[in-house]
């Protein structure tokens, strides 16, 4: 199963960053490239449970360990981007959907990751559901990003988020958002809910090439 | 001219400065003629472009306009805020592309309060518009529009 980090975008909690490759020392996780918005300081908080989701969870907490991540590259494109950060985890890494693989409409998966992190949430939670479109997001004229859409309601930090297939643990996708107007309830300036299960992830085919350049960096 | 000295940096070696997926759909989008200001744009907005997007949420989207202005001052100004990398600017220049977007990204991310990695395909972007439209015309087209208030 993957493994997904709480993420902190200036000293606050954002979202969810999954664990995309180890290899020297070196970890990389990918996420939402929105989360980052105008933070210099990314750091990935390392929970008790270390990303297992097996393991019973204390919460609610309010200190974790930090690891100072550095923002490796992006694609804006797809709201993705590759962070690292020094050490090792000691989960395995999921296989990552290609080209090939990409999950069919009805496939069941499950989304890791902190739902509600931005109000401070270090809890992950396992999400099943279906993949029930296969989109294609049109950026501009011409330049299509590929996304695969699920029956599940995305909250506040779930972006980020790893989307697993339940039966075959390979990494689909990360969780960018959903099919619903900022403004729908929300305290202040927190989106809280939404009342909307169209969930779109950016499909993780896109993952490997930008894994490629941040190794070479 | 005030300024930053482009000279030996080419837009091949900026562009393979990108990753791979990002590279090519800006080829895409260039060899259909998108002009420069808009692909700039759209790397800046594609984060928030879309009505599926909640969350924190802060991406912000005059990300472009704000890199130009940086660029602006950094190639075609004196001013001091760039002053630490202008003074190690001949010596980036005699390294590699991957070295002096490293540098540049570095400064204006800091300058705008963003990693290295987040505006670094921007800047890269930006600089290619600087070397294909040239340094004087990028440096007048960008001057800074002067408020005129009618007289009476």
């Amino acid at each position: 199963m993957a493994m997904v980090l709480p993420l902190a975008c200036g000293g606050r909690l954002a979202g969810s960053a999954a664990v995309v490759a180890q290899e020297k020392g070196r970890v990389f996780l990918a996420t939402a490239l929105h989360l980052l918005g105008t933070s210099d300081e990314v750091q990935i908080a390392i929970p008790p449970h270390g990303g297992d989701i097996t393991v019973p969870q204390v919460y609610p907490l309010t200190q974790a360990p930090i690891a100072a991540a550095r923002v490796v590259t992006t694609d804006p494109f797809c709201d993705l981007a590759i962070l690292e950060i020094q050490g090792s985890l000691g989960m395995p890494v999921p296989p990552i959907c290609t080209d090939q693989n990409l999950p069919a409409v009805g496939t069941e998966v499950v989304v890791l990751g902190y739902p509600f992190a931005p109000i401070g949430s270090m809890l992950e939670t396992w999400t099943p559901g279906h993949v029930t479109a296969r989109a294609r997001q049109q950026i501009i004229e011409g330049v299509l990003v590929d996304e695969i859409v699920l029956s599940v309601t995305a909250h506040p930090g779930a972006s980020g988020s790893a989307v697993v297939g339940r039966k075959d643990g390979v990494l689909y996708g990360i969780l960018r958002g959903a099919l619903a107007p900022p403004e729908v309830m929300k305290i202040g300036n927190l989106p809280v809910a939404t009342d909307t299960t169209v969930t779109f992830a950016t499909c993780a085919a896109y993952i490997p090439p930008l894994l490629q350049f941040a190794k070479e960096h | 001219m005030a300024g930053l000295d482009l000279t030996g940096l080419s837009e091949e070696a900026l562009l393979a400065e990108l990753p791979v997926p990002v590279r090519q759909r800006i080829t895409e989008m260039s060899g259909r003629s998108v002009p420069e200001d808009q692909i700039g744009a759209v790397l800046a907005l594609a984060p928030g472009g879309s009505i599926a997007r909640k969350g924190a949420g802060s991406w912000r989207a005059d990300l472009w306009p704000a890199v130009v202005q940086e660029l602006r001052v950094l190639c075609c100004t004196d001013d001091a805020r760039y002053a630490d990398i202008r003074d190690k600017w001949t010596g980036l220049q005699g390294d590699t592309a991957s070295t002096a977007v490293a540098a540049l990204s570095g400064a204006i991310g800091a300058s705008l309060g963003l990693a290295a990695g987040v505006v670094a395909p921007v800047v890269v972007w930006g600089l290619v518009t600087v070397l294909r439209l040239g340094l004087g015309v990028f440096c007048r087209q960008t001057e800074p529009k002067k408020l005129e208030v009618p007289a009476g």
